[in-house]
């Protein structure tokens, strides 16, 4: 693997050199020591994932978009192709950034910040704003039209979450993986009138026909309702990335990354 | 035969009654506070002290589900706002053996002279903790605090875990 003659091979191209290029754009994050090792592999697999798959990347620390490369190959070996794409990147000044976004609580009708709602540590970020994934802007779509279908108001606990890095505080492990890690999920209370439906009422079959209709309605749409899961998490909704693949490691990396460096994160509107 | 009729009748009310009496009457509970001594140490001197304890119990064959990345996130989050007024610890098997629970994740909120709280499964909305937290702290509880806190007991009923409403420990 690596060096492997697959279609055209890339001119020459020390390996010390490929790590300080692949570390510009920012999906090598050890030194630079020159052996081709699992650590550079997976950089430029990464890197080819970003290509294939990521509509924007940042220049000059600014969005931009840019057309997916569809004929880069994922294996994290060195072809022109990625060779080719590698260098344009370097010339053009380019780094890889996550699809996180922000929506204003202000512009979704049936969904606000539960009381115990927090902001995440980004100073990109404001208070009344949430952050999922681009590719889970559906999600949030979806379940705030079914809920002014059905007449309740989702409360919102969490959506985005940061990886605890540092564990002060932590009296338990937090989880390494999770649907909340790479933006695919939404903790909340569905609120029917004065009636806060929470696990209790979940677990009681105490729940408003309001509730139980939202959660039909959105199930139909393929989301996953934490209700069905084992243990039990009825708050939560998902939009499913398994986390057994390589792009919920990419997407992981990249989000993250994103929360951590202070990247721009673009406002959308639903 | 009247005098007969009279004794049999002041009998069967007499047996009645008794029946009543013996339905309606509470089985003796024993007043076993056994469990204290299974509590962690920083968890033992908190209570004795008079602060709030929390022990919860989880399974390590689900940290890689949804609901345990919820429960952790949120039990970390209210570990470090909660400014060590609510110690939190790992329940001690002893602990769990002592009062026979049977759940295999549970969280217990206990503070001496408050009412007490067990939660049956993981917390996965942080709006309990904010809800045990506020009435250990004596604030105003809202409708929706309410709504979030879990089920009562009675300390002393903890070694058969008779879950009781509105019970308060001396």
């Amino acid at each position: 693997m690596g060096w492997k003659n697959t279609r055209k091979s890339p001119p020459k191209y020390l390996v010390k050199d490929l790590q300080e290029d692949l570390k510009s754009v920012g999906v090598f994050i050890s030194t630079a020591n020159g052996v081709f090792g699992p650590k550079t592999e997976k950089a430029l697999k990464l890197f080819q994932w970003v290509c294939a798959k990521m509509t924007h990347c940042l220049k000059d620390k600014k969005h931009y978009s840019r057309v997916k490369t569809t004929k880069i190959l994922i294996d994290g070996s060195l072809n022109l192709d990625t060779y080719n794409e590698l260098t344009q990147w370097i010339k053009d000044k380019k780094e890889v950034t996550g699809d996180l976004i922000r929506i204003s609580f202000s512009d979704l009708s049936n969904i606000e910040a539960s009381p115990n709602f927090k902001k995440i540590s980004s100073a990109k970020v404001f208070k009344s704003e949430l952050v999922i994934s681009k590719s889970a802007k559906k999600l949030i779509s979806d379940i705030n039209n079914k809920a002014k279908n059905e007449s309740v108001t989702i409360k919102v606990n969490q959506a985005f979450r940061e990886k605890s890095v540092k564990l002060t505080g932590a009296v338990v492990t937090p989880a390494k993986k999770s649907q909340h890690l790479v933006g695919h999920a939404i903790d909340c209370n569905i609120v029917d009138g004065d009636n806060w439906n929470n696990s209790t009422s979940f677990k009681n079959k105490k729940e408003t026909e309001g509730a139980k209709k939202l959660i039909t309605a959105l199930k139909k749409q393929d989301y996953r309702w934490g209700g069905d899961f084992t243990p039990i998490d009825s708050p939560d909704f998902d939009l499913k990335l398994d986390h057994t693949t390589f792009s919920y490691e990419a997407k992981f990396f990249l989000n993250q990354r994103m929360i951590s460096l202070n990247h721009e994160i673009r406002k959308e509107k639903i | 035969m009247l005098g007969l009729r009279a004794i049999i009748k002041s009998a069967i009310l007499v047996f009645i009654t008794l029946g009543i009496l013996a339905c309606g009457s509470e089985p003796e509970i024993k007043n076993d506070y056994s469990y204290i001594k299974h509590l962690p140490a920083k968890a033992h001197d908190a209570y004795a002290r008079g602060d709030g304890i929390l022990l919860f119990s989880f399974r390590k064959n689900i940290q890689d589900s949804e609901a345990y990345a919820d429960w952790a996130e949120y039990l970390n989050n209210f570990n470090s706002t909660s400014n060590s007024d609510i110690v939190i610890s790992k329940a001690s098997k002893g602990f769990i053996t002592s009062l026979n629970i049977t759940s295999p994740e549970f969280s217990i909120f206990l503070k001496k002279g408050q009412q007490s709280y067990f939660y049956d499964g993981l917390i996965v909305e942080p709006q309990v903790y904010t809800a045990v937290y506020r009435k250990y702290s004596g604030e105003d509880l809202s409708n929706i605090d309410r709504s979030f806190l879990p089920q009562t007991f009675c300390q002393s009923q903890l070694s058969s875990l008779v879950l009781t409403k509105n019970c308060v420990e001396d």
